[in-house]
């Protein structure tokens, strides 16, 4: 899958997840800049991400994540 | 050896005089001395418990390594045949491979943990309950460092399962890992791939006078914080906690306020001491606190007060529990059920109970500390949340907007208000203890007497007046506000000294001997009416 | 290059300077902290005194100097410290006798039993005095040859830093730098005039347990005697009334010690009745006579000295 078309999905599960139709991911998206990624939520938004695209992020994939782009590395090495 | 003596001094300057002197490849050598000299110290038996604990995780780790390389070679060879469910099933084979070191590892450290940390409270508690006579464990004296080392072993090699790091193929620079004298007392956290690499590196390493002028006032800075602040005004708290009998309202409201700054001034004091040490060796320690008590909720708190332990338990506790099979199954058949929100809230929440639990529970062996700083500030956050709605009506009530500086100034205040509240039973010895000096704070009309008691005879701080003590609190208090507001707003208070002509630092300089040597907590303390002989 | 080798070292002189004058004026202040009555003795002129009393806290409470030198012209002088040990109490006499010619030395003998060493006495006994090689001596053998102690203790800065919540800035710096030196007239004795009735021990049924008096309190009479002898001086041991923690059996243990090794030795709490104590208006405390009960002794105290030729 192409780079452009997992920000696409990835997009939809940040709105449905957050809540909030307004949400778009870049590269350097982090946390820090969605509201309501925290802690908390992360592990939520990771199984819906999972659910998506139909992959299984290791807990190595999970705790080192820095932003969406490295989100998206991980998603392609699964795929 | 203590921190505040002359042989811990001779020690530092001897170990960083020798770590410059050997040449770039054996630094980690002089390390893995100084540890272990600065660890017999203390005891000679714990040393062998951690050797052992630290060898098993090496070979441990050594094996998982090898079970993934094993299972990466079999992918590379056999990618293109494969089916997707042969790889997945491979995958599983070697990771449950793989998990069953990590458990020995996780079982034998927190076996030992539990040994000697929790097992003789729980011991005794089912004697007295069931007249029984089991083993207590009495005899059995607490390894020093074991409720830090023990997780910090243990998260190396789930990081080797993870894939984060590499195995060490030496065992001493897993000892060293384990040992290391700069975070074996009370922390922080560290993380294998953080640390190691600044340990162990090849680089040659140089240490400018300005660096060392930085290190050195940053060592300073903490002794200040341990020796004339947390040591001093802990006799006030050490008063109040110990007889709250005696006290009641303001007086017990002194006390809480005076366990507050002793608890901040000690820790964040320690954590500056060995990162100081640390900046000596260019060795970066991670950081424990970012101002914590200017957090708006009780959450943010956690997230800036004793940092690597929040850390390290989301890491290897709350994320590994909320991603299990059970918790994502829990979310997706209650968000069926009660929907997304909900469904999505009640494992998260059942995670956190667990987490903070555990917290608690690492903190001590007894149901105050499982609940001051475990089970409270779990209800703490969860009502929190759910009262979110509300507060946001009354603030606006209020017309206080949001990010607003009198909007962050009570967010900080209560938040500082309910830690204090949590600490009444950290810092008692049982929780009935902590229930009942809160019962006192709400007894008796508030008055000005209520704090004269608290300096009278028999007390503990009776070696001064009210006149004296007061003040001295209050320029505690002020200081430690001060250098936290700087902080916060991105000031390096110590690169602005060195900045700044040599009269003001050379006044600054003897500010610091001064302080320590006047307000220092240190050789016999001369009490008036007690005529007793009381070593600091 | 020169120029910053000049640089350098003006700057570490610079510092060397101002820590030396930061440290040598809070060493004064902490050295001032506890006042003690032997402060009293600097303010004397050299040679001027004709006795010297020594002991504790008894005996600035109860031999009035002022009134021996002002009624009986002998110009007197009480130079002790609270709770202060025999062994110390030599320390004083090697001091005094540094600037005075004294004809007469009384010692007053409460702490004789008493050598126990705590961070109170070491602080009440030696911050206000002095540092002087005697000093240092004194620390060391009142510790037991503790070196380090002793150098501490000679520090007043560091050994009473913990009393940095018992200064009184306005009285320190009068007495820093504002004292008159024409003061004192008190002579060392400390005058009081609060009231609490006691009951005698002495004059009690019991006789008492039977102490021993320790080794270091006759190492130091011996020493006390033995300067006093080589300076011509006269020496009487004594002890004053008290209502407690002083028997029968104390007294008699003493007074056979003395008599023994030819010390002259009377102990006032055989004459209650003659001094004229009142139990219920002459004491502060316990162990303590207030300036009405000091008075009566004194005269007493006198008569006794001079019928034993001593004054």
């Amino acid at each position: 899958m192409e780079r452009a078309e997992i920000f696409e999905k990835l997009n939809e599960v940040f709105r449905d997840v957050f809540d909030d139709e307004s949400i778009t991911v870049g590269e350097d998206t982090t946390a820090k800049d969605v509201e309501g990624w925290d802690s908390l939520r992360h592990i939520t938004l990771l199984a819906a991400i999972e659910d998506e695209f139909d992959i299984e992020f290791s807990m190595g994939q999970t705790v080192s994540m820095k932003n969406v782009g490295e989100m998206v590395d991980f998603i392609q090495e699964e795929l | 050896m203590s921190l505040t003596s002359f042989y811990f001094l001779f020690f530092v300057l001897c170990t960083v005089l020798l770590y410059y002197v050997v040449p770039a490849k054996y630094k980690w050598t002089v390390l893995l001395a100084a540890s272990v000299v600065f660890y017999i110290s203390y005891s000679v038996a714990g040393i062998f418990i951690l050797t052992a604990t630290a060898l098993i995780t090496y070979f441990s780790a050594l094996r998982i390594e090898k079970i993934g390389d094993g299972y990466q070679s079999w992918l590379a060879e056999n990618k293109q045949d494969a089916s997707k469910e042969e790889r997945k099933a491979r995958k599983k084979a070697s990771q449950s491979h793989q998990r069953r070191y990590v458990a020995l590892v996780v079982t034998v450290s927190i076996g030992l943990l539990f040994l000697f940390k929790y097992y003789g409270y729980f011991a005794s508690g089912i004697n007295r309950a069931f007249s029984t006579h089991l083993w207590t464990a009495e005899n059995l004296l607490l390894p020093l460092g074991i409720s830090f080392y023990s997780l910090q072993l243990i998260g190396y090699v789930v990081d080797v399962s993870r894939g984060l790091t590499k195995a060490e193929k030496n065992p001493l620079k897993v000892i060293l890992y384990g040992s290391f004298f700069l975070s074996i007392m009370q922390g922080p956290f560290n993380r294998y791939n953080h640390l190691m690499p600044q340990l162990c590196g090849e680089e040659r390493k140089r240490l400018s006078f300005y660096k060392f002028k930085l290190a050195v006032l940053k060592i300073s800075w903490g002794y200040i914080k341990k020796m004339c602040i947390a040591d001093q005004i802990g006799c006030i708290a050490r008063e109040v906690f110990s007889n709250y009998a005696k006290y009641s309202g303001l007086g017990i409201a002194l006390g809480m306020a005076a366990f507050a700054v002793q608890l901040y001034a000690d820790f964040s004091g320690y954590m500056d001491i060995i990162s100081g040490i640390g900046e000596l060796m260019g060795i970066e320690m991670p950081q424990n606190f970012r101002q914590p008590f200017f957090s708006s909720n009780i959450s943010e708190f956690w997230r800036k007060w004793h940092i690597t332990l929040g850390a390290w338990l989301k890491d290897y506790i709350f994320y590994p529990i909320l991603k299990s099979k059970v918790f994502l199954h829990m979310n997706k058949s209650l968000s069926k059920t009660l929907g997304k929100k909900t469904g999505e809230r009640i494992p998260t929440y059942l995670g956190m109970l667990i987490l903070w639990t555990l917290i608690g529970a690492w903190h001590g062996a007894g149901f105050n500390y499982v609940f001051s700083v475990g089970l409270l500030q779990f209800i703490y956050i969860v009502l929190g949340e759910i009262t979110t709605p509300l507060t946001n009506r009354l603030n606006n009530a209020l017309r206080l907007k949001k990010g607003s500086l009198p909007l962050r100034i009570i967010q900080s205040v209560r938040c500082t208000l309910l830690m204090m509240f949590a600490w009444v039973f950290f810092n008692s010895p049982t929780f009935t203890d902590g229930a009942h000096m809160l019962g006192r704070l709400f007894s008796g009309k508030p008055s000005l007497g209520q704090i004269t008691a608290v300096f009278n005879t028999d007390s503990e701080v009776l070696t001064g007046s009210m006149k004296a003590w007061l003040p001295y609190l209050f320029l505690c208090v002020l200081v430690l506000f001060v250098a936290d507001l700087l902080h916060e707003k991105g000031v390096f208070i110590r690169e602005k000294i060195e900045k700044k002509p040599y009269v003001f630092r050379m006044l600054v300089y003897l500010a610091i001997i001064f302080t320590i040597i006047v307000f220092g907590a240190y050789g016999e303390k001369v009490n008036v009416n007690d005529f007793i002989y009381f070593d600091f | 290059m020169k120029k910053r080798y000049l640089q350098l070292t003006g700057k570490i002189i610079a510092f060397i300077l101002c820590f030396a004058i930061v440290f040598l004026f809070l060493n004064a202040v902490f050295s001032d902290l506890y006042a003690t009555r032997a402060r009293c003795f600097d303010r004397m002129e050299d040679n001027s005194i004709d006795a010297i009393f020594l002991g504790a806290s008894q005996m600035f409470s109860g031999v009035n100097a002022q009134k021996i030198t002002e009624e009986y012209g002998i110009s007197s002088l009480d130079f002790g410290s609270d709770m202060q040990p025999m062994m110390t109490t030599c320390y004083y006499l090697q001091e005094a006798l540094k600037r005075q010619k004294p004809k007469v030395v009384g010692v007053e003998v409460c702490e004789i039993f008493n050598d126990s060493i705590t961070v109170e006495r070491l602080v009440y006994n030696y911050s206000a005095m002095p540092l002087t090689s005697e000093k240092y001596n004194s620390l060391q053998t009142v510790l037991d040859g503790d070196k380090l102690r002793a150098v501490k203790y000679c520090v007043p800065l560091i050994a009473n830093h913990s009393w940095w919540n018992q200064i009184n800035p306005i009285e320190t710096l009068r007495d820093l730098f504002f004292y008159n030196s024409a003061e004192c007239a008190e002579r060392g004795f400390l005058y009081r005039y609060t009231v609490e009735p006691q009951e005698i021990e002495y004059l009690g049924e019991k006789d008492g347990n039977i102490r021993e008096i320790p080794d270091h309190s006759k190492d130091a009479i011996n020493y006390i005697a033995d300067l006093c002898r080589q300076n011509d001086i006269k020496l009487v041991f004594f002890k004053l009334p008290v209502a407690r923690d002083w028997t029968r059996n104390d007294s008699k243990t003493v007074k056979e010690y003395m008599s023994e090794n030819g010390f002259t030795f009377f102990d006032m709490n055989d004459n209650f009745g003659e001094i004229g104590i009142d139990p219920e208006t002459d004491f502060h405390n316990g162990s303590h006579l207030n300036t009405p009960g000091a008075n009566k002794t004194t005269d007493y105290f006198v008569q006794k000295l001079k019928s034993l030729e001593v004054f």
